[in-house]
């Protein structure tokens, strides 16, 4: 037989039976231990896929399962792919045993349709996925950390960042632009018209016994084949890890965020080594990894990166207008877990002391929220309160603003960092915010007051406080001068050196996983 | 009944908040010993305000935005604007009739009463209220069927609750909302239902009634692979009442590890969670006549081999695809033994009944039964040579005890819930991962001489543990001053 085979009959040619050859003679050093000789060559790709799969047989590893199919199909399997694979090879007679791995195989090769891709196997490297990122322009939290990151182990550092084929079949290297967008941000323009070649030719990247570096939280349709690889290819992976909001605050997001995040977890339980962004959410993490012995697994490794919080520089901030009436500033999405509704009662309060005072608010969110939160501004607007909603700014409308402001306020009932308390340092202005976890280590640096933001109470003496006490302001802002430096060099130092040195540095790991 | 009035509804609130006032003669008075009370109200009481005037059980939006209301507004027209419309909400009948139970123990056995399976689950909530009830004076509560308030139990769901033998069993027809006030709120069931766990994580979070949990696995936030689609959202929901309960007792060692790791997620929210303790399961050994032995085996077993029993679920977290295989490596190897499951389809099982029928079809002794009969399952557990559980993870491992109870070795997983209930003796121990260690385990189960004995012995003399140890163990856990 031959290779070509795997498709039915319409599509395939001349073509596809030499890429597919392509693949398993990438594949067959790892698997044979040595590039295949010219006898056997000579006998055809048919011959070649028997052979491998007789020694994968011999060997039971699951990396070269893995490995295999990926030749195969030209596609990443997910777990249940690998083990029926697996099943195949291990409970066919060996004459067969090639039948009837392809038997199992049909759907992956089917689905994904890419059996005409070319191959680069990375062995010993670094690959990282940044999929999101190099697809799209969006630029808020974890992008800003991804970006942040990826522009400086770019210039420093040898690495392969990766994106997946179209549908998630499998890894592959980034276009021109899409290169761009992750590691030249601010730097490069996005076209108007997206070339034609956005995307590389048909070309696919297979990791193998390399570090699988995962910087995002992956897209949903990416978790199983990323599970799957992290269980049995013999990668070790290790990732950025973020919150566990969609689990501890489920109540306060949509259910498909729980179910994505869920899914998500599938890949960390096989794992090697998660970095959290604060000791908060290593924590998050942590309890995880925990939970992984009643399922026989071993533990995470977890640690703690914490994002750099850039103190400002003072000459450069635009001078603040003077305004009889102070401005409070409010930064974030509005949404019932950042707690706003909290900052509307406490001014109320405040307002009714008597006390003289804006408030901005700065910050989409999704209607089923904001419809009700605008009602409630609006109803403080006509008892003439001074506040507002500002949504869709640019931003100098934010610069300005925390230019403007007496002081930030976020308190939040749940973050895995909490960036706007770190962006209002940034700039120099005083925050109120929640005591615990990640806003709480923040703030032990200096420039914020602490609040329960569960105790409504706890925010109105916060904010009285802040716009009553003569000199407070002052000496919070005189703390935030005297922050301790710590940058986006800092952080992506940091970071290689926790989350991808331990898995570079790891020879004994790279002969493969266990088998089954 | 007649349909409370709001001067009944005022009293019946001011009853409970300032007993010692004694019910007013007029709205008028009730409300204005009521605003006395409301002055800056603390949760519990605002709580039970919204439960009792408006007549079901609310959110925590609703409390928080009251609680905010109450600081800011006259408290008398505040507490007048909810009880204004006592039993009709914008042209929606609410509930005539509101109870305050105080000083109970409320159990929340709203799908248990309703059902006539007996997984798992129903398992452990029945025999545990069959004990309790011989004990302890218990309130029975379910549900309405939107999930906004409860009810007390009708008698018959009362009985299929406790006892499984009327799952035909409705609603009482009263539909009076029935709210627990200084009592203790046990939950011994997975409660998944949105509206339900929102109100039961304000009642734990606010109400002031103690809340009571016991705690099966956390397997769809740590094996979400396999599960069905919607059950991680619906159980993080579940966890997020959870966080407010005073205690969790877990079936298992394994469990309360699940639940310990969840619990140190909580901090990065500032919470602090329950007490996690486990209270480990029981196993039945029910008696199988002469009769019914016969019978499973006449319809268990091929040619008289030797039989290999499986029970459970066909869902992928079981491994049922892991002990076909096993057993086909033996089979080709020239080993002779009898394969049956016993267990319904589930959520991905296509492939394991394609396998099944794979090597049906190739000759090999093996059967799959869909519906468990008691008396199949226990002349199964008695007639087999082993039984056979390599889950990938469990709460507890309902067939590896009760396989135990009966004297029949086992082959399962070497870790977790499993592990434990293996270390008393009479297991032989795999990596449910490896399909060739299981047929390693299996093979030595079988076929090693002296193997099958020694287990065999090993589990008789293991302790027993019965429903009336678990079922007190439990009451001590969550009630430590009686």
């Amino acid at each position: 037989m031959t290779a070509t085979l795997l498709v039915d009959g319409t599509d395939n040619g001349p073509d596809l039976t030499s890429v597919t050859m392509g693949r398993l003679l990438a594949a067959a050093p790892h698997i044979l231990g040595d590039a295949p000789n010219d006898a056997l060559l000579a006998r055809g790709g048919g011959v070649l896929f028997e052979t491998l799969t007789r020694s994968v047989k011999a060997q039971r590893r699951d990396d070269l399962v893995w490995l295999l199919i990926v030749a195969v199909t030209g596609a990443f399997p997910n777990a249940e792919h690998v083990r029926s694979a697996r099943r195949a090879i291990w409970l066919a007679e060996p004459v067969v045993a090639h039948l009837a791995l392809l038997q199992t195989l049909y759907s992956l090769g089917a689905h994904y349709r890419n059996l005409d891709a070319e191959i680069e196997i990375v062995t010993d490297g670094v690959v990282v996925d940044v999929d999101f990122c190099a697809n799209h322009t969006a630029n808020t939290g974890i992008q800003r950390v991804v970006r942040q990151t990826m522009s400086r182990w770019d210039a420093d550092r040898d690495i392969v960042p990766v994106a997946w084929t179209p549908h998630g079949g499998a890894m592959r290297r980034l276009s021109p632009l899409e290169r761009s967008r992750v590691v030249e941000w601010n730097k490069y323009t996005e076209p108007l018209v997206k070339p034609d070649a956005s995307i590389p030719a048909n070309r696919i990247v297979v990791p193998f016994g390399s570090a699988v570096i995962l910087p995002e939280v992956p897209q949903p349709h990416l978790c199983d084949p990323l599970a799957a690889l992290a269980e049995f290819s013999g990668n070790r992976v290790g990732l950025i890890g973020y919150d566990a909001i969609p689990i501890v605050s489920a109540d306060n997001v949509p259910a498909e965020e729980t179910e994505r995040f869920v899914h998500y977890l599938t890949i960390i339980k096989h794992s090697k080594r998660v970095v959290g962004i604060s000791a908060a959410s290593t924590e998050d993490f942590r309890g995880f990894s925990d939970t992984l012995a009643s399922q026989g697994l071993a533990p995470v490794v977890t640690m703690e990166v914490s994002l750099p919080v850039d103190v400002p520089d003072l000459d450069s901030m635009p001078p603040a207008p003077h305004s009889a009436s102070p401005l409070i500033l409010c930064v974030g999405s509005q949404e019932p877990r950042k707690n706003q509704d909290a900052v509307l009662f406490a001014s109320e309060v405040l307002w009714r002391e008597g006390l003289d005072f804006r408030v901005r608010f700065i910050g989409g969110g999704s209607l089923w929220f904001t419809r009700g939160f605008d009602q409630r501004v609006k109803a403080l607007q006509k008892r003439g309160r001074s506040v507002e909603v500002w949504r869709g700014v640019k931003d100098s409308a934010l610069l300005g603003s925390y230019a403007e402001a007496e002081f930030s306020i976020f308190p939040s009932l749940h973050e895995g960092y909490g960036l706007p308390v770190a962006e209002s340092i940034a700039m120099g202005v005083p925050v109120v915010t929640t005591a615990y976890a990640s806003t709480g280590e923040i703030a032990a640096d200096g420039g914020c007051l602490l609040v329960d933001p569960r105790d409504d109470q706890s925010i109105v003496n916060a904010m009285r406080r802040l716009l009553t006490e003569a000199g407070l302001g002052d000496e919070l802002r005189r703390q935030i001068a005297a922050r301790p430096r710590r940058t986006w060099d800092d952080y992506a130092r940091e970071l290689w050196d926790g989350l991808v040195a331990p898995l570079i540095d790891t020879p004994e790991l790279t002969t493969g996983a266990d088998c089954g | 009944m007649a349909k409370q009035t709001t001067h009944e509804r005022l009293n019946l609130l001011l009853g409970a908040v300032a007993p010692d006032t004694g019910p007013q003669p007029s709205a008028a008075m009730a409300l204005a010993h009521l605003a006395a009370v409301y002055v800056e109200p603390a949760d519990d009481i605002v709580w039970l305000a919204l439960s009792v005037l408006r007549a079901e059980l609310p959110v925590r939006e609703d409390i928080v935005a009251l609680r905010r209301r109450f600081r800011l507004e006259d408290p008398a027209k505040v507490l007048s604007g909810l009880a204004k419309h006592p039993y009709r909400l914008g042209g929606r009948v609410i509930r005539p009739h509101v109870r305050v139970v105080s000083d109970a123990v409320v159990i929340d056995v709203h799908h248990t009463a309703q059902t006539g399976l007996a997984t798992g689950i129903q398992r452990v909530v029945r025999k545990t209220l069959a004990e309790w009830l011989t004990k302890h004076e218990l309130m029975l509560v379910g549900w309405s069927s939107s999930y906004d308030g409860m009810r007390e139990l009708s008698p018959a769901e009362r009985e299929n609750a406790a006892y499984g033998t009327a799952p035909e069993a409705t609603a009482p027809e009263n539909n009076e909302l029935l709210v627990p006030w200084r009592s203790s709120y046990v939950l011994p069931e997975l409660a998944i239902e949105n509206d339900r766990t929102a109100r039961i994580a304000a009642l734990a979070e606010f109400s002031g009634n103690r809340a009571l949990l016991i705690g099966f696995d956390c397997v769809p936030l740590t094996s979400a692979e396999t599960t069905g689609a919607g059950m991680g959202a619906a159980f993080a929901r579940n966890l997020v009442a959870a966080t407010y309960f005073e205690r969790i007792a877990t079936i298992s060692e394994a469990a309360a590890t699940e639940y310990g790791g969840w619990r140190t997620m909580l901090v990065s929210a500032g919470k602090a969670g329950p007490d996690v303790r486990s209270v480990f399961l029981p196993a039945d050994a029910a008696a199988a006549t002469e009769a019914q032995l016969a019978a499973a085996e006449k319809y268990l077993t091929v040619d008289g081999l030797p039989l290999v029993f499986c029970v459970g679920s066909h869902e992928p977290r079981k491994n049922h695809l892991a002990v076909l295989a096993a057993a086909e490596l033996l089979w080709s190897d020239g080993d002779e033994f009898s394969l049956a499951f016993v267990g319904g389809n589930a959520w991905g099982s296509d492939e394991f009944q394609s396998l099944l029928e794979t090597l049906s079809a190739k000759g090999r002794s093996v059967i799959g039964v869909s519906k468990i009969t008691d008396e199949l399952l226990w002349g199964g557990y008695r007639a087999a040579r082993c039984t056979i559980f390599p889950s990938l993870n469990e709460g507890f491992g309902l067939p590896v005890a009760e396989s135990l109870a009966v004297g029949t070795p086992v082959v399962t997983s070497g870790y977790g819930s499993m592990l434990e209930i293996a270390a008393a003796g009479g297991a032989v121990l795999v990596d449910p991962r490896s399909d060739e260690d299981i047929a390693r385990g299996l093979r030595s189960a079988l076929f090693e001489p002296g193997v099958n004995e020694r287990l065999r012995a090993e589990a008789a003399q293991r302790p027993i543990r019965t429903w009336s140890d678990y079922a007190d163990d439990l009451w001590a856990y969550f009630f430590p001053n009686e």
